[in-house]
């Protein structure tokens, strides 16, 4: 009978198990790939009343947060590699109810990052059909186009879209190799080092309004820690493909943000419109602005290589967005169907169909409500920035508690990284009360339904079996032997 | 004689990490100018809060010495990271 049992909870995990083909390769690309739309847009939003030089600062402070997070992350995600990272970390460092804020934080982080990119992506294409006058139409038919055919390639399988990852990945760089040679032909150094330096009415407080927005050109990285479940060696392959991404990321951000405003006479420009629309299409915005831009081969080829950038971005979020959905559905967090896998190509199916219908809905709200892709990018930033925080929390816990956890790899810098970490997340935290655009009521909300859901609805419910919760029991009783 | 395998002094257990010298040299540095950025990041805040107070003789400077910080850290955390993997 205890032989049939064994049987029966083999076959329920292996129902929710996924493969672990994953590579070096495999997860630079995932980090690379991921986070290039940030080259490509969302950025250049930083640029309104700010200027060129408080962006340059922004990003590199942002550039700093994220090399010595990804760190930190490595030594979390080796330790604990389970799709569902955050939810993992939180429930093992201190009970259920922190690990839920993680993991519904990076959730939230995610699909709303995905929602900014489909439109973007939508933004790219309607542009490219007509330069002059792009229609929202177009923008919003070609973002649901690329919601439906990524849900597809994901059911697909991992490894094959692990492949395509790769080769858009390639696309998306030589994108912007192109974008820095044309945007070159009309290059100044006049254009980047303005006089005054930050503008005067704001001084640094320009930097400090940069920051929520130079956030979006590295945000969501840390997908590639959900990755650890399906990475072989993950102690080997996560931080160096981790580390690799992060190096290549700040050289791209550094060259496309000193080509981008050395290019055009007023950097505003590619924020927003001269009627106050905002801009989702920024590089192609230059192209169109400088002389070589008249020639229609360097804006399509441009732009048709850019979309390579936006759909490999959007490739890996949804990647990020179904699987953080699948870990909380796994583990009874979310409703149960979002844990189940396909039964022979080990996708999660339901998490990625229910995460492409909230991307769809929120493209389609597009058309009606014209601030969406500035409110998606600041809500997906600062929930991040959340559980960054609480992230390290659990890392401080868990490196007192339970030191024989981070034997496989261990972060340099170990007091001073965690530390610089927590001071520029709570930084960024803070002046988020100071931009434009009022995001925090909404982000509280989605907070207070997610915990409605918790406590109301699923705190009964978590599943024993999920291996997040399996960790912490582990943990549990480790501790319960010590101090017997 | 013993086969390889049956040496009793051999182990399965990963050898304990022992930093290069190079390493040992940049942790510290390293550590310090991310307490740089640190002090950096909350002189900006006082300074955007009190734009009179704690200024040096021109923007130009402060400008120059923010960035030189910040381009400093990025560079010394990459080289400390990237002989951190190759140790192991």
């Amino acid at each position: 009978m205890a032989a049939m049992d064994d049987m029966e909870d083999d076959a329920d995990r292996q129902q929710h198990a996924l493969k672990r083909p994953l590579r070096v390769l495999d997860i630079w690309a995932l980090g690379v790939g991921v986070v290039i739309t940030g080259e490509y847009f969302g950025w250049n939003l930083a640029l309104k009343d700010n200027g060129p030089i408080a962006v340059l600062i922004a990003s590199l402070v942002v550039c700093v947060l994220y090399l010595t997070w990804v760190l930190a992350l490595s030594e979390l995600s080796v330790a604990m590699p389970f799709a569902g990272g955050p939810l993992a970390y939180g429930r093992r460092a201190v009970d259920p109810s922190l690990g839920f804020v993680m993991g519904w934080s990076m959730f939230l982080e995610c699909q709303f990052a995905t929602i900014a990119t489909a439109l973007a992506t939508g933004g790219y294409i309607a542009f490219l059909l007509n330069p002059a006058a792009p229609s929202p139409i177009v923008q919003v038919v070609a973002a649901l186009a690329t919601v439906g055919l990524f849900c597809a390639l994901q059911i697909w399988g991992v490894k094959e879209q692990s492949l395509v990852m790769v080769v858009m990945t390639y696309g998306a760089i030589l994108g912007l190799v192109i974008f820095w040679g044309l945007a070159a032909t009309n290059f100044s150094w006049d254009r980047i080092w303005v006089q005054p330096l930050l503008p005067t009415a704001k001084g640094w407080q320009a930097v400090l309004d940069a920051i929520p927005y130079c956030l979006w050109w590295l945000v969501i990285i840390e997908t590639v820690a959900l990755a650890a479940e399906e990475a072989h060696e993950p102690q080997r392959t996560i931080p160096r493909g981790l580390i690799g991404a992060q190096l290549t990321l700040i050289v791209l951000v550094v060259l496309t943000w000193l080509f981008a405003c050395g290019a055009v006479d007023d950097s505003q420009r590619l924020a927003v419109e001269a009627d106050g629309t905002e801009i989702s299409y920024p590089l192609a915005k230059v192209l169109g602005t400088i002389p070589i831009g008249r020639s229609p081969w360097a804006v399509y080829t441009f732009g048709i290589v850019a979309i390579f950038g936006m759909i490999a971005s959007y490739h890996g979020m949804i990647y990020g967005t179904s699987r953080q959905a699948f870990a909380l559905g796994r583990a009874g967090y979310l409703p149960a169907f979002l844990g189940n896998v396909h039964s022979s190509r080990r996708t999660p199916v339901a998490a990625l169909v229910v995460c492409s219908l909230i991307t769809a809905g929120f493209v389609v709200a597009n058309l009606w409500f014209r601030q969406a892709i500035a409110l998606a990018v600041l809500v997906s930033t600062l929930t991040a920035l959340v559980w960054y925080i609480l992230a390290i929390g659990c890392l401080y816990v868990l490196r007192k508690r339970e030191p024989q956890l981070f034997g496989k790899y261990r972060a340099p810098l170990e007091r001073t990284l965690p530390l610089t970490v927590l001071v520029l997340a709570a930084v960024g935290i803070y002046v988020y009360s100071r931009i434009d655009v009022k995001i925090i009521p909404l982000t509280t909300l989605l907070y207070a339904l997610g915990l409605c859901y918790y406590w109301f609805c699923a705190h009964p419910r978590i599943q024993a079996e999920a291996p997040e919760e399996v960790s912490a029991r582990q943990s549990t009783a480790e501790q319960v032997g010590q101090s017997c | 004689m013993l086969k390889p395998l049956d040496n009793p002094h051999a182990t399965n257990a990963p050898e304990p990490e022992r930093p290069a010298p190079r390493r040992l040299l940049l942790e510290p540095i390293g550590a310090a100018v991310l307490l740089l950025v640190v002090l950096c990041l909350s002189w900006m805040i006082f300074t955007a809060h009190a734009p009179g107070l704690m200024r040096l003789a021109s923007l130009e400077i402060e400008v120059m010495i923010v960035v030189g910080v910040l381009v400093a850290a990025l560079v010394l955390v990459s080289v400390v990271a990237l002989l951190h993997t190759r140790d192991r």
